[in-house]
């Protein structure tokens, strides 16, 4: 889901650079040689351009579906047989045509296996949200959940203290709510389905229980010093998100991987 | 507070991003709500038509090279219109894979048979429902739902259309596997699902309601353009 970031300075990532780059590589090694090598097995511009178009094309169709959008199937279904070692410099094309077009970044998760929009554009107050309004209430809901989680540290959270902090926002595990439909089945499956949640299940008392962490959907997709902020703003004024120590690193910590992996990602 | 002051109508910059990103979450819009939202997006900067045209001039060049367009269709509803964001590359399997299941596509081509087959162009909610093959009536209640929802159908009165949004998008489709349901509207040259039989036997012209309103506005009198026979006041 697009969440919208501070502006960063401008450094060139909006893909309005024309001209042919050099040798692009993914790979961990950045040897001479091994980049040599990659740089003899590339797609032409002309090819490259209509394998990206077709890339974003699917990745726009499969977003929003609530489903991590798999690598593997968008280098099956979007790319040729004849294509499928060129997969990276799709896919890195396709990241700059989404972000030249709509301002979002095709995000790689963690895992290797899922990719992710997210928005880029900076907030802007007073104007339109970039969401319908079904996904704004959605969105909304995610947000509080990874707020409490967030603040409860690296423990996560039981299932009982998530249904009893979402009681107090009006939102109950069982009721069939008008715009969530069943919240239970929302939570519990649809945000960990999409990598937003994760949850594991562990045996209490001879119960199972289950507990919620961040997904690395939401690792990458939501920055967390705004998170932290928002948590303020519900506290009150005189709180600053400094004042949670733990937290504040923390958020400090993700952001920081964040930024390096959009310098990484520029370096290419 | 951030303030994008390097963006203006005719330059691609954060403002165009911003609308594409709410047209992807809003498949249809009607022309009221695109002079809102552009409204809204530019600080009202972009007000007059003029300065929409050169917005979304902007958009359709810019999006062309994805392969998408942003078209602009009269509802065969009421004949206003609708802008919509198109997949122009013909026939895409592979992203309607990634929209829907394979159960999922089977449905809604069967959906899309009944409604462009039949005599009015749409099907009851009820008709709907049955056509679901090997699917649970649950799912196929949750899918007509979400259809409706992104703008593959329309609902009117528990009739399920077409929506102006799938009709722009499956033109190459329609055209290819129903040629014969959908002929072109005589006054406006577009396809018709929803329209109106000449009653002359043998003619076969189908025109839009609203086509054939603005006919009656005009000249006082409702004629084939095909057959020249006058057609007679709808109830």
């Amino acid at each position: 889901m697009p969440r919208g970031r501070p502006r960063q300075s401008q450094n060139g990532t909006r893909a309005t650079q024309d001209d042919d780059d050099g040798p692009l590589s993914q790979s961990l090694s950045q040897s001479q040689s091994q980049t040599q090598r990659r740089s003899q097995r590339r797609l032409s511009p002309v090819e490259e351009e209509r394998l990206a178009a077709r890339v974003v094309r699917y990745v726009l169709a499969a977003h929003g579906r609530g489903e991590p959008l798999r690598r593997e199937k968008v280098r099956r279904l979007a790319l040729e047989p004849q294509h499928g070692g060129y997969v990276n410099q799709v896919l890195q094309a396709a990241d700059v045509k989404l972000r030249d077009v709509f301002g979002m970044s095709l995000e790689v998760l963690p895992n290797k296996r899922d990719l992710l929009l997210v928005n880029q554009l900076p907030v802007v107050e007073n104007a339109p949200p970039l969401l319908a309004e079904s996904e704004l209430q959605k969105h909304g809901l995610l947000v509080a959940i990874l707020a409490l989680i967030f603040m409860s540290g690296d423990a996560g959270v039981d299932e009982d203290t998530l249904w009893r902090f979402l009681s107090k926002l009006g939102v109950h595990k069982d009721h069939k709510h008008e715009c969530f439909g069943n919240v239970r089945k929302l939570v519990t499956e649809e945000f960990c389905r999409a990598g937003y949640l994760r949850k594991e299940e562990e045996v209490v008392k001879g119960v199972t229980v289950l507990r919620f962490f961040w997904g690395d959907a939401a690792s990458v997709g939501v920055d967390a010093v705004d998170l932290l902020k928002f948590v303020c703003t519900i506290w009150g004024d005189e709180v600053e998100p400094e004042q949670w120590q733990e937290q504040y690193e923390r958020a400090l910590q993700l952001q920081e991987a964040r930024e390096q992996r959009e310098q990484a990602r520029q370096q290419q | 507070m951030e303030m994008e002051v390097d963006c203006t109508v005719d330059v691609y910059g954060d403002w165009h991003r911003h609308f594409m990103q709410a047209m992807l979450s809003q498949p249809a819009i009607s022309a009221d709500g695109l002079k809102k939202l552009v409204g809204d997006i530019s600080g009202n900067t972009i007000r007059d038509l003029d300065q929409i045209k050169t917005f979304l001039l902007t958009v359709r060049s810019k999006v062309h090279s994805l392969g998408l367009d942003l078209k602009k269709g009269l509802s065969e509803r009421d004949g206003r219109p609708v802008y919509a964001l198109i997949n122009t590359s013909g026939g895409e399997e592979t992203v309607a894979c990634a929209a829907f299941s394979e159960v999922q596509l089977r449905y809604l081509r069967a959906l899309i048979q009944e409604v462009v087959t039949s005599v009015r162009g749409d099907i009851s909610a009820m008709a709907a429902l049955n056509l679901a093959d090997g699917m649970p009536k649950a799912d196929a209640q949750e899918l007509l739902r979400r259809l409706v929802r992104d703008c593959w159908l329309e609902e009117t009165d528990s009739r399920l259309a077409l929506h102006t949004r799938a009709i722009l998008e499956l033109e190459p489709y329609l055209l290819r596997h129903y040629g014969e349901h959908v002929p072109r509207c005589q006054m406006c040259g577009k396809i018709t699902v929803r329209g109106r039989l000449c009653e002359q036997d043998g003619c076969g012209a189908k025109n839009h309601h609203h086509c054939l309103g603005k006919m009656r506005d005009k000249m006082g009198v409702v004629k084939c353009q095909k057959c020249n026979s006058l057609m007679t006041d709808e109830d």
